[in-house]
């Protein structure tokens, strides 16, 4: 490997280790070689910016964490902040059965009216209010009505189903 | 922890029992959504898709970490 592919895997390794959740820390380096497979065959040299090789390093993890789902496999578990995974508030059963009622959770998602739906999905993936707003163009003071209502039906619609938000 | 982080929990752990399906979108389309490289009725696509995807919402959560797309890529 020369000099220039080594600087290129170097970024690569960052790219790959900044998405790569840490269930899939073990095959960080299939995932580089992946990466650096798919740079290969897709693009010329002359577009290899950061912000490329950050995409490819992106949609290869995306393209694996798909494959195992698909497959199936044990052991993945979702990124999110560490204010919520360590929460002390979150007793073993929520843990336990977090996946159960994550599934209803989507269920009673899907059946709110599309801007509620997707307020609230904007919301639920941890983005604030403003940026709500500019995602979905709109004021702030509509987007966080949406975000209001939206959890207050999605509370309503978890109850009905037996569940205690 | 606030109750509308619970049902944050919640939604991300939906992703332990997911499965992609034909309709999701590539990864990099995910990521131009993320980074608001796409128009209104394209981006609220792709936001649709998340609301019932938790495979799709894991990438969303992901993307994160990725710096924006420069704009002379586009």
């Amino acid at each position: 490997m020369n000099e220039v592919d080594a600087e290129l895997r170097a970024k690569l390794v960052r790219f790959v280790a900044r998405v790569c959740p840490p269930w899939l820390a073990a095959q960080r380096e299939d995932l580089v070689q992946m990466a650096a497979i798919k740079l290969m065959r897709t693009a010329s040299d002359k577009e290899w910016t950061d912000g490329f090789l950050s995409r490819v390093a992106y949609s290869v993890v995306i393209d694996e964490i798909r494959r195992k789902r698909r497959r199936n496999e044990v052991g993945m578990s979702p990124s999110m902040p560490d204010r919520i995974m360590n929460s002390a508030d979150l007793s073993p059963e929520t843990h336990a059965r977090g996946a159960e009622v994550g599934e209803v959770l989507l269920e009673c998602v899907g059946e709110l009216a599309a801007d509620r739906r997707r307020a609230v999905t904007l919301y639920l993936q941890d983005h604030p209010v403003p940026e709500i707003a500019e995602r979905m163009g709109c004021n702030r003071k509509r987007a966080s009505n949406l975000v209001y209502r939206g959890l207050a039906e999605l509370r309503e619609k978890l109850r009905a189903r037996g569940y205690e938000p | 922890m606030d109750e509308d982080d619970r049902l944050r929990f919640l939604f991300a752990k939906a992703f332990e029992t997911g499965v992609p399906t034909d309709d999701c979108p590539t990864a990099e389309r995910l990521l131009e959504a993320y980074h608001r490289q796409l128009d209104q009725d394209e981006m609220n696509e792709v936001v649709d898709h998340i609301a019932i995807c938790p495979v799709c919402a894991e990438a969303w959560r992901l993307a994160r970490q990725t710096p924006p797309p420069s704009p002379a890529r586009r």
